[in-house]
């Protein structure tokens, strides 16, 4: 009996829903002592709930902590040491946190007196909740991917290939983790897509290198029998 | 209405809003307030009260009047907010 083992892929869209946590911050050791205690769920939203919001910031500083750090209590060196900080790079956001914690703690050592931010310019904690949608449309084959993925909006993109991550064992994107059910046909694919780096860019040109990676896959396989 | 949001906000936000409706759907809802002209709240419910109706949601906006007084009583809370 032939049976269709393929599980399509349904593609979903989200929204971070930003709520204070009431904690703030209005030097760099309130900040330090509300990082150790914070739920991990806020550390998340402030390296990755950015991606998501309209952007007016600086993007040199793809965190809020860094973001802060610059323009609230003036200190470019921790800005600089907090926005090269890739969260891709942590198994888990306690390990996150932990070196969130040293970066500051290192900070606070070279300072004699922490710089206070004024007074409504303090670093509020927000931590999130994420609303998901359905999008109506779902990709059977691999050979659709790239086209569907041009019409998803940039909440997909987050969801999918970010927010994903720590849904999936080992932190597999949603779309490797569908090509995977395909064997080693889509192997160059899954590397290629594990190669772009979710973090240090924009939703949209994320979407951009997607597609044009699993493109350039796509053409190469129809070319032997084309 | 909705659809006239789309134009500027994007289709997906206002199927997003149908989403996030749908289970609230026959849900009674009053919006009170002590005035239905000037003021902030005022000009967001002229909005929104047709956009939460064309939502689904059985939605009222009923206003309170008050002396004068009851009026520094209410603006006393605003401010301390």
């Amino acid at each position: 009996m032939d049976s269709d083992p393929v599980q399509p892929l349904y593609l979903k869209d989200c929204a971070l829903i930003a709520m204070a946590t009431g904690k703030r911050a209005q030097n760099l050791r309130e900040l330090r002592d509300h990082l150790r205690v914070i739920p991990s769920n806020s550390i998340y939203y402030h390296f990755w709930g950015g991606l998501l919001r309209p952007r007016f910031d600086d993007p040199e500083y793809h965190n809020d902590f860094a973001i802060w750090a610059a323009h609230s209590i003036h200190n470019k060196s921790l800005a600089e040491r907090l926005a090269v900080i890739d969260p891709v790079a942590f198994r888990s956001l306690e390990d996150l946190r932990l070196e969130l914690l040293d970066v500051i703690e290192e900070s606070l050592d070279e300072t004699e007196f922490p710089i206070w931010a004024r007074r409504d310019d303090q670093f509020e904690f927000i931590q999130h909740q994420i609303v998901v949608f359905d999008t109506g449309k779902s990709v059977k084959k691999p050979s659709e991917l790239a086209d569907v993925l041009r019409q998803l909006n940039m909440g997909s993109i987050f969801f999918h290939f970010i927010d994903a991550r720590r849904r999936n064992e080992n932190a597999v994107d949603d779309f490797r983790n569908w090509l995977r059910q395909f064997g080693t046909q889509y192997q160059d694919m899954c590397e290629s897509i594990l190669a772009i780096d979710p973090y240090f860019s924009t939703l949209s040109n994320l979407k951009e290198v997607l597609v044009n990676s699993i493109l350039a896959h796509l053409q190469g396989d129809t070319k032997p029998d084309a | 209405m909705l659809e006239k949001y789309a134009e500027i906000a994007g289709h997906h936000v206002v199927e997003h809003l149908r989403q996030l409706a749908k289970p609230l759907a026959g849900l009674r809802l009053v919006h009170i307030n002590s005035t239905k002209a000037g003021g902030g709240v005022a000009e967001i419910l002229h909005k929104m009260i047709p956009l939460m109706r064309e939502l689904g949601l059985d939605v009222q906006w009923e206003v309170i009047s008050g002396e004068p007084r009851f009026y520094e009583c209410t603006k006393g809370f605003h401010n301390a907010m």
